[in-house]
């Protein structure tokens, strides 16, 4: 389970269904920063100075067909109190949670092919930004929206919990990053020799084959490390 | 000699081998792989052998080709056999160096680690999923193992070449286990007397 959206303490799951604490501590200082790598196993949320979490990834096809989505920091019960059947709120919370997210890659589908955003990319590619090609697409219910259009017409979604202080250039590189991470991640899976494609689908619209155990567990991999930069 | 070797096996690498891509080489061999178990209907004893017997045709070609870059001269043991084939060999070829450990007692048979990554193996991922088995019948990278054979065939060395070992599996490391049966002498072609 991730650690960015558990609770630090079982007292803490009665806290607002926000899914992280955002600690009123947002300081940036490198100090902290360092502090934050090297205790692996306290809280991130409340030491790491980006208080920045990713909640999903989800990745569409260039004709809207939706190939895969992966949700962070959904609350589960505590193992110290675990039953064994998790209390239905919880897993009420968990699902609302993962409608939410699809809901968001849907909505970010919309900006993705308004003309407003297309003069928007437009006009970023002409300036040489660092971070051309990665777009705010909106801010919603406190998540942050920012899609990636490869070359190819895929499009990558990822939604991150909103921070008070988002630094513009700084943070832009980091996401562009990010988003390199997750599109190398992509490519990995795609190019394993064994998909067993049939000849008729073409593998940029084939829904399952990003559905993979090791697919999950990279893109988990790339959204912890990126959590905890 | 162990030195002098190496630096011949990175000298001829850096200038004298054309490259391609690593890319291509490992996509196209992982079609070929691909391929075969769905030609053979996943029977993947069958695809080893292929594998095999494609390596073989490619060693018997492939030791003009090393001998006329690299100009090694014939060996006196087993041992700087197994050398030269490390670390000029592999280095010219694949440009990676494996590892050779556990000799024999009578210093016939040796192993070959495949160092991480192998470059015949970087995306793929056995689909243990949709067929069990596979993770137990196939060795992916068999091809080296024909290739051994062949190329040490041409040079009257009678070799047998397997894989112990694929971290494809899940095992922690790739091994091959190379093994001289016999030198060859030069055999009068059947027919004659």
């Amino acid at each position: 389970m991730s650690e960015t959206g558990q609770p630090a303490t079982p007292v803490a799951t009665q806290s607002p269904p926000a899914t992280h604490s955002i600690p009123s501590t947002t300081e940036k200082s490198q100090g902290s920063s360092v502090n934050s790598q090297v205790s692996q196993t306290s809280a991130k949320s409340k030491n790491s100075p980006k208080s920045q979490t990713i909640q999903f990834v989800s990745f569409i096809s260039r004709n809207d067909k939706p190939l895969y989505i992966q949700s962070f920091g959904l609350v589960s019960s505590t193992s110290s109190e675990s039953d064994s059947s998790s209390s239905p709120s919880f897993d009420a919370e968990n699902a609302n949670k993962f409608l939410k997210y699809n809901f968001l890659s849907h909505m970010a589908l919309d900006i993705f092919s308004s003309p407003a955003s297309l003069s928007m990319r437009e006009q970023q590619s002409h300036s040489a930004e660092a971070a051309s090609g990665v777009l705010l697409l909106f801010i919603q219910d406190e998540i942050a929206v920012y899609g990636y259009e490869t070359n190819n017409g895929l499009k990558v979604v990822v939604g991150i919990s909103n921070s008070p202080s988002i630094s513009e250039s700084n943070s832009h590189r980091n996401i562009k990053n990010l988003f390199l991470d997750i599109q190398k991640c992509y490519l990995r899976t795609i190019c394993n020799p064994f998909n067993n494609l049939g000849s008729d689908v073409d593998i940029n619209e084939n829904e399952t084959i990003l559905q993979t155990p090791t697919f999950d567990t990279n893109i988990k991999r790339i959204v912890n490390r990126w959590n905890e930069l | 000699m162990s030195k002098s070797s190496r630096y011949n096996g990175e000298d001829i690498w850096k200038n004298s081998v054309e490259k391609i891509n690593s890319e291509l080489f490992t996509l196209t061999y992982g079609s070929v792989v691909a391929q075969l178990c769905r030609d053979f209907g996943n029977n993947y004893n069958e695809v080893n052998n292929q594998l095999d017997k494609m390596g073989y045709n490619i060693g018997l070609r492939l030791i003009e080709e090393f001998l006329a870059k690299t100009g090694v001269r014939r060996c006196s043991t087993f041992r700087e056999t197994a050398e030269i084939i490390s670390k000029v060999g592999f280095k010219i070829f694949l440009n990676i160096t494996p590892t050779i450990e556990n000799w024999s007692s009578d210093g016939k048979s040796c192993s070959l680690i495949i160092i991480e990554p192998n470059p015949l193996t970087e995306f793929v991922e056995l689909p243990i999923v949709g067929d069990p088995k596979i993770n137990k019948e196939l060795w992916y990278s068999q091809i080296l193992c024909g290739v051994l054979r062949g190329a040490l065939q041409m040079v009257q060395l009678d070799v047998e070449v397997g894989f112990v070992k694929d971290a494809l599996r899940g095992d922690d490391r790739t091994e091959m286990r190379l093994k001289l049966n016999r030198v060859l002498k030069d055999e009068i072609p059947a027919g004659e007397d």
